[in-house]
């Protein structure tokens, strides 16, 4: 009974009910001595992290599960709402606040002039087009020159935040009227790229967009709805990101969607569904949401300028800029919300080689320690409400620590089975939690996906996904694992660094920060 | 009797202008994008073209924009189609070198007969 | 029951949830794909009725009868594209869809469901009636403003702008005070489409105790060229609590533009008051059209506040007049090297490529 309870509910007394039962080898009689002691305390130990594995990966499955849960009703709801929901409205209403887009290009010649002219055209009523050209080495300048007939207009640098790249020059194009402005500056990273971008603004709302991902044109309308609805609380609003891999692409527009042709890319199509669309989007039900991808989000202007805007020490800026928000504003008692909208999307070109996969989860599991760290003071604190008491807590356990636990497990429980700490049973029973669960999972946001979205037609790129879900547990996983770990040690390292740094500062001249580049 | 190009990524709209054009009499070729009315008319050499502001890929002020550029298109009679009524916009279609603009939801009897008006000024 | 038992047990379980959730995938879709295919070949059969309906002249009786007298399941598939198509068509081609909807019923069956139980039931109708411009729905409608479901609430917002009926302004101004139930931009967009009528119920709302109300007042006043309200709006923005407010109030003056504005958005571009709203009053004043703004637009060219400065400048080039434009150039000429210069010389810089050319900076470019 105990495993099937520990299997079915969440977390808490089945495990410690788990190990006698499982463990009868514990129970055996031993002789005397310091040595059986000895082993049979290692042999305890043992049993113990694998009862641990086990509620782990049940509590770990079940909480994707609730998270699909709120995210299904929320995606229903939207589906239904479709038929009138009135984009039309937002587009026609002389209310919809302008949106300045900012595009941090850093070596992007091959596709940013098709990436400018596609966002230009918009389907949104009013739109700034803002590229920071961060000391491109290629010819990314030359490019959107020669594409949009760029002219040079000095322009008085504004310093609502704090900058550390030196802007070079300031374009537009020379017919007047097309809203575009390129900036050249030094290359300071694209955190800093994009405080220089949002001291440009000049309107009320600022859209992040990476150069290379590609939005549905009516991506903005749809992420600034939220705004459009609840114009005094609304802070921040982030889309989806899908992956484009081998989708068919016409004019700089995702016109098919298709399943990768690698596996690698597949695994992650479905890693994506289960984590940022439908994992978001419950976070955002709950008003939770503590992650805007940095392809794809929107921010009231004065709200950035107010928190200083983005920090170019941080390795996940994207994450951090919204838990910071979400700080300041709890700090002051203000009434906010952040939102995250599930369509339409932008579409983002994911990691197709095992190398370039590794450096992306290594950043992104360091960022993610990083960020704790630096608002560990928000962690389980009541103050923050759901965002302190639940969302962090969870980033904590489930996010960060996901990989120490996968991997303890999957070098300890084989060990543990060979000294005889735990039976063959209740390996089984951890393998049952651990894979079949997260197939389990799986399919059930792939079945939301069928019904909410429907974004693949085609019936071979069901049996893909379907087959990737499983394979993602094999290898996939593991490999991810290893990893966040290393991500997370980078981060233990850089922590020690960044202190030893600042303790120098301490006795140099205060004030100007030298810059670097980040990530 | 009139070649007239429409440029709409509607189908709703697309089909009801061509209905309502055909029954008027013109000849009507549809595309439901921006790049392709720029190939239409240069390789269909139309009378009078209607373009929606917003498509996919290239807005309906650009092309008209380019239309203008290029030498065998700069006199082609163009009639805009925008979802806002406001100054701002119909002002960037007419700066662009639109001779009309049409705002949406339109009137199809209203649209044959500004097409009809449209093209009698730009042949006197 | 032994561990291997249950694992076994759970097992089990787990691969029949696995299949039961294939099968429910791969059926939907099925499912999904048939309905779809048949909708769209239903739909497909009677467009070209629909088409003759709306784009016809005067010989529209005859697919009006044929599509009135569709049974149930052929105008299940036409109705989608009917309504959508009523939401793109004005004058004739939209009273020839309205009445084929009354020939079917549709009104009274939308006035039904107004207070169905299911939520879709109810937005649908309401979005129905509001296209129709089913003017004895109003009532009805505004109820629906405080609807358990936020959908319906949207819907109705909606609906009732396009109705049109002014008694709609008072509810649909209480309706952003109940606490952002209802979204701001419909209830903006119904008001404005309220027309004159609405102007009492606005002006009103300007001293409603919610900071949301008095914004949307603001903003539709100025929005629909309410001039008579313009000393009103005045006093808001000299005495609001909300910043949110004088910023929408600022923006309306400038829009209103009569001569009394004037100095009010000069006055809001003091110090005294919040960077917010002193953007928006640079930026006003530009939309005001007013020569007589030019001086007070000088002395903001050297704001120490960015956009204060980078506004004002963009507002003398708008303004385009021999005075603003002097300014601008004896700003270039006589501080060179100050902030004011750079701000003069980029609209200076803007205006010429509109103009078709571009100077050359007679100085270095401020940075």
């Amino acid at each position: 009974m105990n495993v099937l309870t520990a299997l079915g509910t969440l977390p808490g007394g089945p495990a410690v009910q788990a190990l006698p039962e499982g463990l009868g080898v514990l129970a055996s009689p031993g002789g005397s001595g310091a040595v059986e002691a000895v082993t049979s305390g290692v042999r305890w130990v043992l049993a113990l992290i694998s009862a641990i594995v086990l509620v782990y990966s049940v509590a770990i499955n079940t909480s994707y599960l609730v998270l699909i849960f709120l995210a299904t009703w929320d995606a229903v709801h939207f589906h239904r709402r479709m038929a009138f929901s009135g984009q039309e409205d937002v587009y026609a209403n002389p209310l919809t606040p302008p949106v300045s887009v900012i595009m941090p290009a850093y070596n992007e010649e091959a596709g940013i002039a098709e990436a400018v002219r596609s966002m230009l055209s918009m389907r949104y009523p009013s739109v700034e087009v803002i590229v920071v050209d961060d000391g491109s080495k290629d010819g990314t300048f030359e490019q959107l020159r020669k594409a949009h007939d760029l002219v040079e207009i000095p322009r008085v640098v504004p310093d609502d935040l704090p900058i550390r790249g030196t802007v070079l020059s300031t374009h537009v194009p020379a017919d007047g009227s097309t809203p575009l402005l390129v900036i050249r500056k030094t290359n300071s990273g694209r955190a800093d790229a994009l405080n220089v971008g949002v001291n440009f603004a000049r309107n009320p709302l600022v859209c992040m967009v990476d150069a290379d991902s590609l939005l549905d044109p009516s991506a903005l309308l749809s992420v600034a709805k939220p705004f459009a609805d609840d114009p005094l609380t609304t802070v921040a609003t982030g889309g989806v990101v899908r992956i484009v891999n081998d989708c068919e692409v016409v004019g700089g527009r995702v016109a098919r969607v298709r399943m990768p042709r690698r596996w690698l890319v597949r695994i992650q199509v479905i890693e994506y569904l289960r984590a940022f669309l439908l994992g978001r989007t419950g976070w955002s039900r709950i008003g939770g949401l503590l992650i805007i991808s940095g392809a794809f989000g929107l921010f009231r202007r004065d709200a950035l300028v107010e928190v200083g805007g983005l920090d170019p020490d941080s390795i996940g800026e994207d994450a951090e800029l919204v838990t910071r928000l979400h700080r300041h504003l709890r700090d002051r008692g203000r009434a906010y919300r952040i939102v995250f909208v599930s369509e339409p999307v932008s579409w983002t070109e994911a990691p197709s080689t095992t190398a370039v996969l590794a450096r992306q989860r290594r950043r992104w599991s360091r960022g993610l320690a990083e960020l704790v760290w630096k608002h560990r003071g928000m962690v389980g604190n009541p103050r923050y409400g759901r965002v302190g008491l639940l969302v962090m807590p969870y980033y904590v356990l489930f996010e960060l620590l996901a990989p120490v636990v996968n991997l303890g497990g999957l070098v300890l429980v084989p060990f543990a089975l060979w000294t005889g700490s735990i039976n063959v049973d209740f390996a089984l029973a951890l393998l049952v939690a651990s894979f079949g669960y997260a197939i389990l999972v799986a399919f059930v946001a792939l079945a939301v996906e069928e019904y909410a979205f429907r974004r693949y037609n085609r019936w071979r790129d069901l049996g893909i996904a379907a087959l990737a879900s499983v394979a993602e547990n094999f290898g996939y996983r593991q490999f991810n694992a290893w990893w966040g770990l290393q991500g997370i040690f980078a981060a233990v390292r850089r922590t020690k660094q960044v202190w030893g740094v600042m303790t120098r500062e301490g006795f140099s001249t205060p004030g100007k920060s030298t810059g670097g580049k980040t990530g | 009797m009139a070649i007239v190009l429409v440029a709409e990524d509607d189908a709703d709209i697309r089909d009801l202008i061509i209905f309502k054009l055909e029954q008027t009499g013109h000849a009507v070729t549809a595309v439901g994008d921006g790049l392709s009315a720029l190939k239409a008319a240069r390789e269909q050499t139309p009378d009078i073209i209607l373009l929606d502001v917003m498509m996919p890929g290239m807005s309906g002020i650009d092309v008209c924009r380019e239309l203008r550029r290029i030498p065998e298109t700069a006199g082609l009679p163009i009639i805009l189609l925008t979802a806002r009524a406001q100054e701002s916009d119909v002002a960037t279609g007419l700066t662009a070198g639109a001779d009309d603009y049409i705002v949406k939801p339109f009137s199809p009897r209203v649209l044959a007969d500004r097409v009809h008006s449209v093209l009698t000024r730009t042949r006197a | 029951m032994s561990t291997a038992q249950l694992v076994s047990l759970t097992l089990a379980m787990l691969a029949g949830a696995v299949t039961l959730l294939g099968l429910v995938i791969v059926t939907g879709r099925a499912l999904h794909r048939r309905r779809t295919r048949r909708d769209a070949r239903l739909a497909a059969d009677f467009r070209p009725l629909l088409l003759e309906l709306t784009g016809g002249d005067d010989d529209i009786d005859e697919p009006l009868r044929r599509l009135a007298a569709l049974d149930r399941r052929r105008w299940r598939a036409v109705e989608p594209s009917a309504i959508s198509l009523l939401t793109k068509v004005s004058g004739h081609a939209h009273a020839a869809l309205v009445s084929l909807f009354a020939q079917r019923g549709l009104a009274r069956a939308a006035l039904r469901d107004l207070d169905r139980f299911g939520a879709v039931r109810r937005a649908t109708a309401a979005h129905v009636l509001g296209l129709m411009g089913h003017t004895e729905a109003a009532p009805a409608l505004a109820g629906l403003l405080s609807d358990r479901s936020p959908e319906v609430r949207a819907v109705a917002a909606r609906a009732l702008g396009q109705i049109g009926a002014a008694e709609a302004a008072d509810p649909l101004l209480a309706s952003l005070a109940a606490g952002g139930g209802v979204p701001f931009h419909l209830v903006a967009q119904s008001l404005i489409r309220l027309g004159p009528g609405a102007r009492p119920a606005l002006a009103k709302a300007l001293y409603h105790p919610e900071a949301a109300v008095r914004a949307v007042a603001a903003e539709v006043l100025g929005l629909t060229g309410a001039v008579e309200t313009a000393r009103v709006l005045i006093g808001v923005l000299a005495g609001d609590p909300s910043g949110e407010v004088r910023v929408r109030t600022a923006r309306s003056l400038g829009r209103l533009g009569t001569p009394v504005c004037l100095e009010a958005l000069i006055h809001a571009t003091g110090p005294a008051h919040p960077h917010a709203v002193r953007v928006e009053a640079a930026t006003a004043l530009g939309d005001l059209g007013s020569p007589r703004a030019v001086p007070a637009l000088c002395d903001l060219l050297g704001d120490p506040q960015y956009h204060v400065a980078h506004n004002a400048a963009r507002s003398l080039a708008r303004l385009g007049s021999g005075p603003a434009m002097a300014v601008l150039a004896e700003t270039v000429a006589e501080r060179p090297g100050t902030t004011a210069a750079g701000h003069a010389w980029e609209a200076l810089a803007v205006l010429d490529l509109q103009a078709g050319q571009l100077r050359r900076p007679p100085t270095a470019p401020v940075s």
